[in-house]
C-alpha cells in the first residue's frame, strides 16, 4: 500500500514538473521568441553559404581606376563599359599573380613615379593599400618566398619594341618604387593602336585627362599622378540622378528578411519616433533609419584570432553585404575602397557605391551622436567568424536626365574664386557626392581629396556660367 | 517765322544732344585701349623678344628658351601667376605673312582669363615648326611695358615606326649610362 502511495506522488510531482516546464518555456517563448528551432537547417540553404572565395575574389578584386597613358601627354579612364578593359585588367592580375608567385623578380628601383606614368602603359589604381596577404588571397596563391611591399598604384610600361611585354612598376606604400622583370602577356592589347583610336574618338565615351605633374602645375604636397581635365570640349555630358532610401525598405517584411537573413524570427523588433526601427536578439542590434541609414552592432565579446586574414574577415563582410543589398536597384555597384587592420584580428572595411561607372563619394554625419562622418557608402568591421559593426547609407539611384558640365578644374576651381595653390590635391574624382544637406537630386562634381579632407566642387552646368 | 524758329530749336536740341552723347562716349572709353593697340602693333610686326616671366610663369612646357620636340599633335600650355586678373593670349607666326595670328582656342574662346591663379590649355598644333607667342597682361593695367611676351618653339615631329625604335633604343641607352656613371 505504502508503496502505491509513494507511486502517485512521484506521478503528481512528474505532472507538476512537465506542466511548470510548458509554462516556463511559454514564458520563454513570449519574451524572446527565437522563431522554430531549424535555423541550423535553414542556414545550409541560405544565399550566405552559397558564395565562395572566389566569388567574393571575382567581385572585390577590381582596380578602382584603370588608366591608359599614350606617352605623351593624354590619358583616358578605361570604365568597365570599355571594350578595352578586360584586356587590360587581365595583364594586370597575370602580371601580379606572376609577381605574387615569385616567378617574376622584383626589384627596387630609383626611377621617379611621375616619370614612370609619363611613359605609355597601363595605370592601375586600387584605391586603397593592397597588401600583400590580401593580394595572395584575392589571386588565390600560396605564400612565396619573394617579398612583396603594400601598394595602391602599378603602371605597367609597355616595351616599345615587344607590343605583348610590360614592365611593372609598383608604388610601393613605404615610399619606394619597385620594378619588375618584364613580363610578357600574348593577349596583350595594342597601345598604341588604342590610343591613337581614342585620341580620334568623338562618341563623348573618353574624356581626355592630364596628369598634374604633366603639365608641371603639381605643388610640392600634391600627388603628381592625379588626372584633371583642361581639354576640349569645355561641356561633357554627365547623368544626374534622384536619390533615395531604398523603396523596397518600406515593405517591413522585405526589411527584415534583408537585415535578419534567416534568423528573421527570433529578433524583436521595436519601433522608435516612427523614424527607427530596431531588431535586437542576444547581443545582435539592427536598427533602420528612414533616411535609409543602416548600423549594425554586434555587442558580444569578440574572440578572433590575431591570425585573421583579410580575406577571410572580407568574405565575412561580404556576406553581410550581399544580403542587405538585396534592398537596392540592382544596377548600383558597390566596390572595396578601403582596407585597415584593426586591433584584435578585425578588419575595417569601406565600401563605396558606383552609378554607371561613376564613383559616389559619402561623407554623411553617423548615427552613433559623436557628430563623426561615415566617409563610406559602408564601413563594416569583421573577422573571420563574424561581422562586429556595420554603418551603411543605403540608397537607390535613378537616372534623372542628362546634361553637359564644364568639369576643368582650373576653371571649376575659378569659379568659385577658389585660388589652385591653396588646395593640396592627393587625388580627384569626377563623381557624385552625398552628404546630409543632398535634397535628392545628384549632379556630377569635382570631389578633391586635400589629404584630411574633402572638397567638393559641383561641375558648371552649360549655360550656368 | 514760328515754324522756322520751331525747326531751328528743335535742330538744335538733336545737335546738343548728339554732342552729349559724344562726351559720355569718351568718358566710358577702354581704359585698356592702348594695351591693345601695342598687342596688336606686336602681332603685326611679326617681331617680338621675349621679355620674361614677371606677371606669368611659364610652367609648361618646362623650358621654354629651349625648342621644344615632341611627337604628339595636341600639346599642353599651362602657367601660373599670383594676379587674379590675368589675361593670356596665345598667338602663332604665320610664316607666309610674318606676323603672329592669335589662335582661337579649341573652344572657341580667344583669351584664357585665369581665375585660379593657375592655366592649363590643350592646342591641337600642325606637324612641324610652331612659334607661339604668349601675351600675357593684367585686366587692370594700363602701361604697355608691364605685356609680358613669351616665345615658344614647337617642332611636332610624325613618328615612323623606325624612329620609334631608335627612340626607344636611344632612351635606353641613356637608362644604363646613367646606371654606370651613378646616375640611377
Amino acid at each position: 500500500m505504502s508503496r502505491e502511495i509513494k507511486e502517485r506522488l512521484k506521478t503528481v510531482c512528474i505532472y507538476i514538473l512537465i506542466i511548470t516546464g510548458l509554462i516556463q518555456i511559454g514564458i520563454l517563448w513570449n519574451y524572446e521568441n527565437q522563431g522554430a528551432p531549424i535555423s541550423f537547417f535553414t542556414g545550409l540553404f541560405s544565399k550566405d553559404s552559397q558564395i565562395s572565395d572566389e566569388t567574393v575574389s571575382e567581385k572585390l578584386f577590381i582596380p578602382y581606376r584603370l588608366i591608359l597613358s599614350d606617352g605623351e601627354i593624354t590619358y583616358w579612364i578605361i570604365t568597365k563599359n570599355s571594350e578595352y578593359y578586360r584586356s587590360f585588367w587581365n595583364e594586370a592580375a597575370k602580371g601580379l599573380e606572376k609577381i605574387v608567385s615569385g616567378e617574376a623578380r622584383l626589384t627596387e628601383t630609383n626611377e621617379k613615379w611621375e616619370e614612370i606614368i609619363d611613359k605609355q602603359g597601363i595605370l592601375v589604381d586600387f584605391g586603397y593599400t593592397m597588401e600583400s596577404d590580401l593580394l595572395r588571397w584575392f589571386l588565390g596563391t600560396g605564400r612565396t618566398l619573394q617579398e612583396l611591399p603594400g601598394f595602391r598604384k602599378l603602371m605597367i610600361k609597355r616595351d616599345i619594341v615587344r607590343s605583348d611585354t610590360g614592365v611593372f612598376y609598383i608604388c610601393g606604400s613605404d615610399g619606394k618604387i619597385y620594378r619588375s622583370d618584364p613580363l610578357r602577356y600574348e593577349k596583350a592589347a595594342n597601345i598604341s593602336e588604342i590610343s591613337r583610336k581614342l585620341t580620334e574618338d568623338q562618341s563623348e565615351n573618353y574624356r581626355r585627362y592630364f596628369t598634374l605633374s604633366g603639365s608641371k602645375i603639381n605643388k610640392p604636397d600634391d600627388e603628381p599622378d592625379v588626372l584633371y581635365v583642361a581639354s576640349s570640349p569645355r561641356y561633357w555630358p554627365y547623368f544626374r540622378y534622384t536619390v533615395n532610401p531604398p523603396l523596397r525598405a518600406d515593405n517591413e517584411e522585405i526589411l527584415a528578411e534583408a537585415l535578419l537573413g534567416s534568423e528573421t524570427g527570433r529578433y524583436n523588433k521595436y519601433v522608435y519616433n516612427e523614424d527607427v526601427v530596431q531588431y535586437t536578439y542576444g547581443s545582435n542590434i539592427y536598427r533602420y533609419y528612414s533616411d535609409g541609414y543602416m548600423t549594425y552592432r554586434y555587442l558580444g565579446s569578440s574572440e578572433a584570432a590575431a591570425g585573421t586574414k583579410a580575406g577571410e574577415a572580407l568574405v565575412t563582410a561580404y556576406k553581410f553585404i550581399a544580403r542587405v543589398r538585396e534592398l537596392l536597384s540592382s544596377d548600383t555597384e558597390i566596390i572595396l575602397s578601403s582596407v585597415k587592420k584593426r586591433s584584435g584580428g578585425a578588419y575595417e572595411f569601406g565600401f563605396e557605391y558606383r552609378i554607371n561607372t561613376m564613383p559616389v563619394k559619402v561623407a554623411y554625419e553617423m548615427k552613433d551622436g559623436g557628430g563623426k562622418k561615415l566617409g563610406y557608402a559602408i564601413k563594416i568591421t569583421a573577422d573571420s567568424k563574424r561581422v562586429l559593426e556595420c554603418d551603411w547609407l543605403l540608397l537607390d539611384f535613378k537616372q534623372n536626365g542628362k546634361g553637359k558640365y564644364n568639369d576643368r578644374l582650373l576653371e571649376v576651381i575659378g569659379s568659385r574664386n577658389m585660388k589652385f595653390d591653396n588646395i593640396t590635391v592627393k587625388g580627384i574624382d569626377t563623381g557624385y557626392y552625398i552628404s546630409n544637406g543632398v535634397n535628392g537630386l545628384l549632379e556630377p562634381s569635382l570631389i578633391i581629396q586635400t589629404g584630411d579632407s574633402t572638397v567638393n566642387l559641383d561641375l558648371i552646368p552649360q549655360g550656368g556660367d | 517765322m514760328l515754324k522756322k524758329l520751331v525747326v531751328a530749336l528743335v535742330t538744335f536740341i538733336i545737335l546738343a544732344s548728339l554732342s552729349t552723347v559724344a562726351f559720355a562716349g569718351s568718358n566710358t572709353a577702354d581704359p585698356q585701349a592702348e594695351i591693345r593697340e601695342s598687342i596688336a602693333k606686336t602681332l603685326k610686326s611679326g617681331d617680338v623678344a621675349d621679355n620674361g616671366q614677371f606677371i606669368m610663369t611659364v610652367r609648361n612646357p618646362e623650358n621654354i628658351s629651349e625648342e621644344v620636340n615632341t611627337y604628339s599633335k595636341r600639346v599642353n600650355i599651362a602657367g601660373s601667376t599670383k594676379y587674379s586678373d590675368l589675361i593670356v593670349l596665345i598667338a602663332k607666326l604665320d610664316k607666309e605673312t610674318g606676323t603672329y595670328n592669335i589662335i582661337e582656342l579649341p573652344d572657341g574662346d580667344e583669351s584664357i582669363p585665369v581665375l585660379s591663379d593657375y592655366f592649363s590649355v590643350e592646342l591641337d598644333l600642325e606637324y612641324g615648326e610652331n612659334n607661339l607667342l604668349l601675351i600675357s597682361y593684367r585686366q587692370s593695367e594700363t602701361d604697355t611695358s608691364m605685356i609680358q611676351y613669351n616665345v615658344i618653339k614647337i617642332n611636332i615631329y610624325k613618328e615612323t615606326i623606325p624612329q620609334k625604335i631608335a627612340r626607344a633604343t636611344k632612351k635606353f641607352g641613356e637608362t644604363v649610362l646613367d646606371i654606370f656613371t651613378g646616375k640611377k
